[in-house]
Formats: C-alpha cells, structure tokens, sequence
C-alpha cells in the first residue's frame, strides 16, 4: 500500500493491489459520516465482441446492463433489500465502458463493504430469473424511447457511426435483450469481472490498515487464480458519417436539433486525449458559453434559449462534440454554428486572456465538485481507467496553452464530418 | 462535526454554520411569502433576471466574467414550496480561501454582489425592457418543454385535477399562461414587495467563523425583524375518487395516484414519513419489491410525500395493458399497511436508513443549509427529529396509513391508434 498527498487541494489517497489483480483506493475524507464505496468493473455495453485467452465471442446487445441488473438477485433474495436491512442505499449504472456497483452508508460499514463485494463476485443466474428481467428491461427501454432527449442522442449517434456499438442504446433492445440466456451471463460475468478486470474505491473518513487488511483477507479467501487475457473486438470505423441529416417525428410539443461533429480518434495515447479533452471543453466554452459575444447572438436572433448545451466526448474509441437546442428554425442553428465555428478559426478569437479566465472557472468547480464522495468515486474510476490521476488534474490543466485549445477547436470542429438531426412534432 | 450560530443580522433571523470539511463557503438567502397565483410567475422572472444583471454588471458576460475571476462563484436561484409557502433562494458559493494562492477577499466581494443583485430590480427602468422580454421567451420556453417530460407533466396533470380549486396545484416554478401578461412595473413591484414583506433568513455554511458576519452586514438591512407564521394547507377529506386520463402516442403509460391523509402534528408528520418509506419510498419498501421486483410491473414505481401538507402521491411507468393490474396492486400493498400485515423489524429497518440519510444529507452543504432552515421554521417540539423517529412503532404506520385515502387517478395512456 503507498499513501499519495495532495496537498494543494488537501487531499490524501492510498492505493493498493490485491495479490489476485484488484485494484484498490482509498480516498480519505476526513469529518464525513458518510462512506461511499464503487466496486467496478471494465466491462461496458460496447464489449459485445471479445477474445478470451484465444477464445472469441459475441453477446447479444445490452447484456452489460442486464448483467448489472441480475448481480443484484441471489438465491436468497433481492440483495438491495439487505443493503437496507444494515441501513445502507445500493445502487448500480452501466456506461459503455464500465459497469458500477455502489452503496453508501454511515454505519454497519464492513457489512455492507462485505455484501457489495459478495454480490459482485458470487454471481446467480437462472433461465427463470432471467426470463422475469426481460420483463422490467423491457419497461427501462420503453421509457427511454419516450424521452424525446434520448431518442434524439442515439439517432444522431446512428447518424454518425456506421460499426461502432456506441450506436446502442446501453440496454440494448427488446430483441436482443429476448436472447440472453444464464450461460451468457455466466461467460461474462467469468470474464469481465475477474479481480485483476476490477477496480474498488472507498471514499470517506476510515482507518485505513485495518481496512486494507480486511478487504485483502476477504479477497485472498476467494482463491481466484490465473488472469484471464481479454481482447476488445472493435469493429473498424470509417471517418466518414452515415448520413448528414435526417428527422424524426414524435408526439412532442417542440422541435429540437442535435448537432455532432464526428471526429476520427486517431489517438492511443491516454494523456494526449486528456489533453485534448480539456482543451476542447476550454474552446466549446470560449466560443459558445454564456460568458461569449456568440452565445448572445444566437439568444437575440431567437435560435436558442436554456435548452442549449454542447459537450465534447472523448473516449478511447472515439470522440465528438454534440450541441442540442430545442428551436423551430432547425435549420439557422445549424447554419450559425457552422459559420461561428468557422468564424473563430482565422479571428485571433482565442487569447490567453480568455483561457486564463476559463481555467480559474474550472478550479473553482472542481474543488467544489471535491465536497462530493459520490463525485470523488465516479470521476476517480473513469479518470483511473482513462490512465489519468482525477487529483492531478490541476496540474494539467495549468498547463494547457491556448495553441493547444485553438488547434483541437480547428481540427474537431470540421463540418465535413457534421451530422444534423431534428425532432419534432408530428405533422 | 458542525457548529450552528444563530444571531440576528441587520434585524434578520441568520444561521452560521461551521465547519470545515467543505472546501467551498456557500451564502444563502431565503424570502418566504404566501403561495398565489399572481405571485409565482413573477417571481420565478424577477429572481432568474436578479442572478443575471446588476446596476454593476449590465451584461451578463460581465457578471459570469466577474464570477469566474473569483474562481468560478456560482451565483443562482431557486424556488420552491414549503406548506403554504412559496419560497425563492439566492444562493452564492465559493472556494473557501485556503485554496487560493493570491489576496483576495473572496466572501467579502461576494457579499458585495449579493447586495447588487438584491437592490439592483428598484432600478429597472425602460433600458431593462428588452432583457425582461428576453427572460420571459426563456421562461416561457422551459415551463413547455417541461411538457415534453412524460412523467412531469402527467403528474403536474394529476395536481391540475386533484386540487382543481386549490391553491396547491400551481407548482412553484409558475403558471405558464401568466408569463405573456406580466410587465416590467409589475416584477418591479413584486421585488418591493419581497424586500420589505418577505419573511427573510441568511444561512452560511462552511469554513468560516463569527467575523463573518461584517461581511454579511452588507448584503441587505432590515429596519425590523418581518415575521410571517408557517403553516399547512387545512386538510380536506378525499370523498369519491376522482379518475381521470389523456393519451399520446407513448410506449408506456405513466400511473399517478394522489392520496390525502389527515396529518395533525410533527410526530403524525414523522409517521406519515415512515409510512411512505416503507411503502414506495425506498429500494426496500413494498412497491419496489412487490410491483417491480416481483410483479414485474414496472421499471418506475415510487411513492413521495408532502409531510407537512399530507399528500402522498404515487408514480409508475406501466405497459398501457397492465394500468388497472398496477393500480389494484397499488392499493392492496396499503391495505397491507392498514392491515399491519408487516414486520416490527421493516419498520425498524425503515427508521434506521432514515437516520442514515439525514447523516449523509449534513456531508452536503445543501443539506446542512436546509436542515438549518427547516428548524427555523419549525414549530416547537419537545422531542428532537431523532426522538421523534424513535417513538414511531407499528401502530401509528398502521393509524396513518388509514388516515390515508385514495383521492384522484390520472393516466397517461397510448393513444387508440398505436394499439
């Protein structure tokens, strides 16, 4: 076990690896009562096609979510309601890349640690467990499907990606989720949720070595050996869209448009997409924030109101920039955000003044963000599985330079590769 | 791990709370007045256009650029209901001090900028005209496309026809036909009126101590204390249930079901709070494990409360074929309340996961500064909110839970033509 200080943002984190491959941090919060804990897993809904130890396969679509959704049912019962009984709230999420499981607590902790760490590793699957799933996966989609921000997303995403799994919904579909059976889950659950595929982060107020030793001692009893060798097949993806435009209809009472910039990811190197990551976020804001001249363009003109928003998303597969509006005059916002896009590129727009404003910004929500366990531990994973340290972020965005924020703006924001996609009411 | 001050500041009732496990300082400012219609919508405008411009900050580039300059403070505004209350909150945080390597005199800038934001609307003049139009097309547009949100506006529907003739059914974010009439005089006048009628609190929280409160000295200043009584809605018994529905072109139907129940004090009110915990309030409670778990239902089910008010509410997204199974099945899972057909240890566990949720809501500064203002509000009790859990047993879940009556359904169903 190492300790790692912070001491410019008074924090303190201890890493240590279990002789079976597990991952573990612990991330000190001293004065909380409350004890937040994610026991995840490298394993999300685009892993659909992989190689273990030479062997390959396919799953069908959604069975990362399903996954999820069955480690919570034990022959003995529903393992949420036993969280509960020793007064802790679980839950669990799937994304496309990881799949976490969670409590949180202020009491009973090495119960509840005990319990998290034994319905993820113990897994329990029937024909007839599965098959009652299906029914309540089946209403998560139909609600989804009734969210017009959501339909809009994938459809755009489907615009964009011709191969990538990225095009699915996370639960996957009515169809596919009908084809899962208890040997699939069983495949991944063998595969993915290998102690070395894993990572456990604890963020609250505790005593450390003794909690090290109870998680080590609680990991050497399961006698997991060997290392599985997983290989994630990814489809080749071609640098082009889809399709540039297309429109849905739905029985809403306002249109909206999602605009993506599909970008080719073109790097393997971990710090180099973080880089361009913040940089990107730093441009997004510069040019489209409420604190830019544009943004108030486009709010006199009428195109945008609250509804707007725009993200950029890099992932290790691929990457985009998204913008959304609800607007009738689908067609004026896409037309300004191109033009502005193209408007900044050659107007000396980006300054070091203006980028110095901007990281003060986002110092000052990060560290407000850091008042949260929840925050601590989801961000801390995503950033770990990344290959980045989450407290180490001041650092690098010090040392961002606006070069480095103009050139990524150039190259993301390229309209070749934009894709339009409207919702609106039925005619 | 805290520390409360109570104190009076300017001549308003303000609460202080130390402690340092934050790494922000947040500074917020309650005005409580009655809940009317003329009210809400007015003041859901005056209060998004008060954290936007001051007589400082004419454009609101200048102001977010300010804010950032002082390490991202965020500045915002809220509103909502308590009783009969309706409530708008200023709230300002920011990065306590410790973390920033250069002078600069964080709270007492942001203390300054409260006070702008606060006097600023008794200057509105014609010049403010063409950004109030602007914020009433933006507040205009989110009250519709709230109506895009299945769930929120098949349950704003269910108020709509529960308290048809009551005043709880306009929602504290306003009333979207009244946004067109309004004018610029009136939102300056409502600002008036909330300056000197409001029932005013500040609340702080963080790593701070009493010297704060020189700073505070600036924000706002009251000539005398303004004392207005909180209290709840009357009860009105459910007589005949009252259905009612509308349809769209949806995959799934949304269930919503109103109940009222005759809540006479706080330990009734802490009961009733139980009782809902442990019918759909929680992942343990009997909707969760009966209607989804076991009866495969729906993915959504879950019961709320207005403790002080005595509403309960139910919401579920059910397959459009199943709504009258998910309703009975509803209400055979209060039957088994009424019935007392539980286990003292549900209630027990119940009591324990709340004691454990109001231990994590005071890790949060919001919680602590909610918590704070609830207490001020409250009236006196001999028992603490602790004492008063403890004392909640099976018979008063079984009493309240009979007190405790089905008053309106309404359902959000696929249209004909898509069956």
């Amino acid at each position: 076990m190492n300790r790692i200080d912070y001491p410019e943002i008074d924090e303190s984190v201890y890493r240590h690896q279990c002789d079976n491959g597990l991952d573990v941090f612990i991330i000190q919060k001293p004065g909380y009562s409350k004890k937040f804990v994610t026991y995840t897993t490298k394993y999300g809904s685009m892993d659909d096609h992989f190689r273990v130890d030479g062997e390959a396969f396919n799953v069908p679509d959604g069975i990362a979510h399903f996954l999820e959704h069955k480690m919570f049912e034990k022959e003995e019962g529903d393992v949420f309601n036993l969280f509960s009984k020793h007064g802790a709230s679980a839950n669990a999420f799937t994304s496309y890349d990881r799949t976490s499981y969670l409590f949180s607590t202020t009491e009973s902790f090495e119960k509840n640690l005990a319990l998290l760490m034994n319905m993820v590793e113990q897994p329990y699957f029937t024909e007839e467990t599965v098959a009652r799933e299906v029914g309540i996966i089946n209403e998560e989609i139909k609600m989804y499907q009734d969210n017009p921000g959501y339909k809009l997303y994938f459809e755009t995403l489907n615009q964009m990606y011709h191969n990538l799994p990225v095009k699915t919904d996370i639960a996957g579909t009515e169809e596919s989720i009908s084809q899962i059976t208890s040997d699939h889950l069983f495949l991944c659950h063998r595969t993915f949720y290998h102690p070395s595929n894993m990572v456990l982060i604890l963020v609250g107020d505790f005593d450390v070595d003794p909690l090290i030793e109870y998680i080590d001692g609680h990991q050497g009893e399961r006698n997991v050996d060997g290392r599985p060798e997983i290989e994630r097949i990814l489809p080749e993806e071609p640098k082009d869209i889809v399709k540039q435009r297309s429109v849905l209809e739905m029985d809403v009472e306002e249109t909206r448009v999602m605009l993506g910039f599909k970008h080719h990811q073109d790097s393997t190197d971990a710090s180099e997409r973080l880089r361009r990551d913040l940089s990107m976020m730093f441009a997004l804001d510069m040019v489209f924030g409420e604190q830019s001249e544009y943004y108030y363009e486009l709010m006199e003109k009428g195109l945008i109101d609250d509804s707007f928003s725009f993200s950029h998303i890099e992932e290790a597969a691929f990457s985009h920039v998204l913008f959304a509006a609800n607007t009738e005059e689908t067609e004026a916002f896409a037309g300004e955000i191109r033009r502005i896009g193209d408007a900044v590129k050659d107007s000396g727009f980006f300054t070091e003044e203006k980028l110095t404003v901007q990281k003060r910004e986002i110092i000052g929500d990060y560290l407000s963000s850091l008042n949260s366990p929840e925050y601590i531990a989801n961000q801390y994973t995503k950033y770990y599985l990344d290959g980045y340290d989450l407290y180490r972020l001041p650092e690098i965005i010090d040392e961002i330079t606006i070069n480095e924020v103009e050139k990524h703006f150039i190259d993301v924001m390229d309209s070749r590769y934009m894709v339009e996609c409207i919702l609106k009411p039925h005619e | 791990m805290y520390k409360v001050k109570s104190s009076e500041v300017n001549h308003i009732p303000t609460a202080i709370i130390e402690t340092d496990k934050f790494k922000t300082v947040t500074v917020q400012l309650q005005f409580r007045s009655r809940m009317e219609r003329e009210r809400v919508t007015k003041r859901n405008i005056l209060s998004k256009m008060m954290i936007k411009r001051t007589a400082a900050f004419q454009k609101e580039a200048d102001l977010l650029k300010h804010l950032a300059h002082y390490y991202g403070a965020h500045l915002t505004s809220n509103v909502g209901r308590k009783g009969q209350d309706h409530i708008v909150s200023f709230s300002m945080e920011f990065v306590n001090d410790r973390f920033i390597r250069e002078e600069l005199d964080v709270i007492g800038e942001m203390c300054r900028l409260l006070h702008d934001v606060l006097e600023t609307p008794a200057h509105y003049d014609d010049s403010y005209q063409d950004f109030f139009n602007k914020e009433k097309r933006l507040y205009r547009n989110r009250l519709k496309s709230m109506k895009d949100n299945r769930a929120q506006a098949s349950f704003q529907a269910m108020l709509d026809v529960m308290f048809r003739d009551e005043d709880y059914k306009y929602l504290p974010h306003g009333v979207l036909e009244d946004v067109e009439g309004t004018t610029l005089d009136e939102i300056k006048e409502e600002h008036a009126r909330m300056m000197k009628d409001d029932d005013v609190a500040i609340l702080v929280v963080g790593a701070v101590d009493e010297s704060i409160t020189e700073d505070l000295k600036k924000i706002t200043a009251r000539s005398a204390k303004v004392e207005t009584p909180h209290k709840a809605y009357p009860f009105r018994a459910s007589e005949d249930v009252t259905r009612s529905s509308d349809t769209q072109q949806i995959e799934q139907a949304k269930l919503n079901m109103g109940f009222r129940a005759d809540v006479s004090d706080l330990q009734e009110q802490m009961a009733f709070n139980v009782m809902n915990q442990m019918y759909g309030g929680s992942a343990s409670s009997l909707l969760f494990m009966n209607i989804r778990e076991k009866l495969s239902l729906a993915y959504q089910i879950h019961s709320q409360v207005d403790v002080r008010n005595g509403y309960m509410f139910v919401m579920g997204g059910v397959d459009p074929g199943n709504v009258e199974t998910a309703e009975q099945a509803i209400l055979a899972e209060l039957e088994v309340l009424r019935k007392g057909e539980f286990d003292t240890t549900f209630v027990e566990e119940v009591k324990r996961m709340m004691k454990v949720n109001r231990q994590e809501v005071m890790d949060k500064p919001k919680g602590l500064l909610t918590l704070e203002y609830n207490r001020m509000l409250q009236e006196a009790h001999p028992l603490s909110w602790e004492e008063r859990l403890e004392a909640v047993d099976r018979e008063m879940i079984m009493e309240i839970s009979r007190k405790t009556a089905l008053d309106t359904v309404y359902v959000l169903t696929r249209s004909g033509e898509d069956e």
